[in-house]
């Protein structure tokens, strides 16, 4: 069955076609929410409840992204959603960020440093710096999408990627051993 | 040399190690019940009201294309209720498999509530006969795969075919309705267009 398809049926609440979709997407959507919320009945909950969401507002895809990303966003942001219930502090930077272009865009780290060392060091970060990297680094987003996601300001946004890859490097520095440093 | 973090990223194809719990899909199953209701089709008085509503449309429908079209034929039909209701032999799937039965009302249900929703009028009346006559084949097709599986036995092929029988059966309707809102917002322009 094609996808549009299923699809179709899910805006018409049909069953079979939700459980479909849920069997294609679920285990992709857990691990998202696994990477934020760090439990597996936590993230569990969020990519149900994701599902649940996407599939009460299925008129509002438009199709300008594939159904995968539009569902990623919607279980991003019942993630987030649920780490504020718990406090979770992202603005109240007041933080002048000075910087050049070039140390904006250095996200260069030593060679023997493999991905599971950054991916340990992004847990590492104090919070309202680690969600921004990891909607950067990870899921691949821009400072616009992860300004609607956070609900700050692009700049804001900005400003924490940019604190975090510099905290993010600075913990990374003692496995360096000395190469190209 | 030094790596780019966001290159490294890129190319990660890596998953976490713990995957998701087991029954996670029973529990979404629960939770599809508590957000949208269940999938079952007795669900309050209301829900029958509308399905014996429905089922007076049918015959009204069944009618008019047994006026119109000799080929449909009524005798089988009337076979199977009256087997069906002396419980004597198991003609349908859904009379081995309760799982099927609630599959089978269910779609039958959400049918019979989107043909009760049909208006015809002469504007729109040669696009909801042509749709009619192709659920009346899928009706005949349904019901020779019914007596296929009392022949051969139950297989998955025959049964995801019925279930899939039914699907396309739902299917038909919601174009159908989406092809009449089409006609109702352009009224004038749109009735040479009606043919399919």
């Amino acid at each position: 069955m094609q996808l549009s398809e299923i699809l179709e049926r899910c805006q018409h609440n049909d069953r079979r076609a939700q459980l479909q979709l849920y069997r294609k997407y679920s285990e992709g959507m857990y691990y998202v929410a696994f990477r934020f919320l760090k439990n597996s009945f936590e993230a569990e909950d969020a990519m149900q409840e994701g599902f649940v969401k996407a599939f009460a507002k299925m008129h509002q895809f438009t199709g300008e992204v594939t159904f995968g990303a539009w569902l990623k966003r919607i279980v991003i942001n019942q993630s987030i959603d649920m780490l504020k219930a718990k406090k979770l502090e992202l603005v109240a930077i007041n933080e002048q960020v000075m910087g050049t272009v070039e140390e904006f865009d250095d996200w260069s780290v030593g060679d023997s440093i493999s991905i599971t060392q950054i991916k340990d060091a992004i847990d590492d970060l104090p919070e309202r710096y680690r969600y921004a990297v990891m909607l950067f680094l990870i899921e691949g987003y821009d400072h616009q999408e992860i300004s609607e996601i956070l609900d700050i300001t692009e700049v804001a946004s900005r400003t924490l990627v940019h604190r975090g890859k510099k905290k993010l490097q600075d913990k990374l520095k003692p496995y360096y051993n000395g190469t190209g440093y | 040399m030094a790596q780019d973090i966001r290159e490294l990223f890129k190319n990660d194809k890596g998953i976490p190690s713990h995957g998701l719990r087991s029954g996670h899909d029973k529990r979404f199953e629960a939770r599809l019940d508590t957000h949208f209701g269940k999938a079952k089709t007795n669900s309050g008085d209301y829900m029958w009201l509308k399905i014996a509503a429905v089922c007076i449309v049918i015959f009204a429908i069944g009618s008019l294309l047994l006026s119109q079209n000799s080929g449909f034929d009524v005798q089988p039909d009337q076979q199977n209720v009256q087997v069906a209701e002396a419980d004597a032999a198991p003609l349908h799937l859904s009379d081995l498999s309760p799982e099927f039965k609630k599959l089978e009302d269910y779609y039958m249900a959400s049918i019979n509530v989107e043909l009760a929703q049909l208006n015809l009028t002469d504007n729109n009346k040669e696009l909801i006969d042509s749709y009619m006559a192709q659920l009346e084949e899928l009706n005949t097709e349904y019901k020779k795969l019914n007596a296929d599986l009392v022949e051969v036995g139950v297989n998955d092929q025959t049964v995801s075919t019925l279930i899939d029988n039914l699907q396309l059966r739902l299917n038909l309707l919601f174009k159908l309705k989406d092809k009449l809102k089409d006609i109702k917002q352009a009224p004038k322009a749109g009735s040479q267009s009606n043919r399919i």
